[in-house]
């Protein structure tokens, strides 16, 4: 092998130099972009147990006449005041399903002490991501302690 | 092979070595995942301060009644519980945990110091 005047001889060490150089970048680079992606699948998640946490939470302390899934909770007509993690069954008993932007409830259950739990509202649950999310509560109406569970997916 | 270049570079084999265990200690950096943590630390929280507002609906506050609902609640966590300080119950405590803590006035208006001691 020679280098010409009129051009360029493209020697065996330098190929050799210039393919592993592409082949450290290819890795580099394929590492980035699953990186990146286990971060975005991460943050889906993450948006998806949040609004779940949120919902559940929300059922719980807050009263929606209208959208018994957004507030289940009793009013103190005396007091004047929604009192939180005291539901009102019977409001809880007419939720209707609901999508709450890209998050639908899916499941809602109820579960007294020391007895199974029984399903108040249920859809077939999609194939994506679902979140199961469980808040203590008591009922107004018999005074008993029971556990409110959702279940929410992606849309 | 002997080759005669003015002009070019050469990456010696070294740099390249070099390069290469860079781009392999940076893939190994695991993806951050303190979002996830805080949501979960979060969510004991909640479950814990439930427990507290229960109680302090039901002003009952017999041993029995509150180690049977923390099991209710906590089925998998190690929980510890104390009233008025004195440790109720004893698990095997591992890892990190979040308390919650409230006083409470039973029917007697006896304040009730109750601890709560989350471990996951």
């Amino acid at each position: 092998m020679r280098i010409t005047s009129k051009g360029s001889v493209f020697s065996i060490e330098l190929f050799f130099a210039f393919l592993v150089c592409v082949l450290i970048l290819a890795a580099a680079l394929r590492s980035e972009a699953l990186m990146l992606f286990g971060s975005s699948q991460n943050s889906k998640q993450f948006f998806l147990e949040e609004k779940t946490i949120m919902l559940a939470d929300a059922l719980v302390k807050n009263r929606n006449a209208e959208q018994p899934l957004a507030g289940s909770a009793f009013f103190d007509s005396e007091k004047r005041t929604v009192i939180s993690n005291l539901v009102d069954s019977s409001l809880l008993n007419s939720a209707k399903p609901a999508k709450f932007g890209n998050v639908e409830v899916f499941e809602i259950s109820l579960q007294r002490k020391n007895q199974r739990p029984e399903i108040i509202l249920s859809n077939p649950l999609p194939s994506g991501n679902c979140v199961s999310v469980k808040r203590f509560v008591v009922l107004q109406e018999t005074s008993e302690k029971a556990i409110v569970g959702v279940i929410a997916c992606e849309n | 092979m002997k080759i005669k270049a003015s002009r070019g570079f050469a990456i010696s084999f070294e740099a390249l070595t070099s390069l290469f265990a860079f781009f392999l200690l940076l893939s190994a950096i695991p993806a951050s995942n303190s979002q996830a943590q805080g949501l979960k630390e979060l969510y004991l929280l909640q479950k814990s301060n439930d427990l507290l507002k229960v109680w302090a609906l039901k002003h009952d506050f017999s041993t029995e009644e509150l180690l049977s609902d923390l099991a209710f609640v906590f089925p998998e966590n190690c929980v510890v519980l104390k009233q008025n300080k004195i440790p109720l119950n004893s698990c095997k405590a591992t890892g990190a945990f979040i308390t919650a803590k409230a006083g409470i006035f039973d029917s007697f208006l006896n304040l009730q110091e109750i601890e709560l001691v989350v471990y996951y």
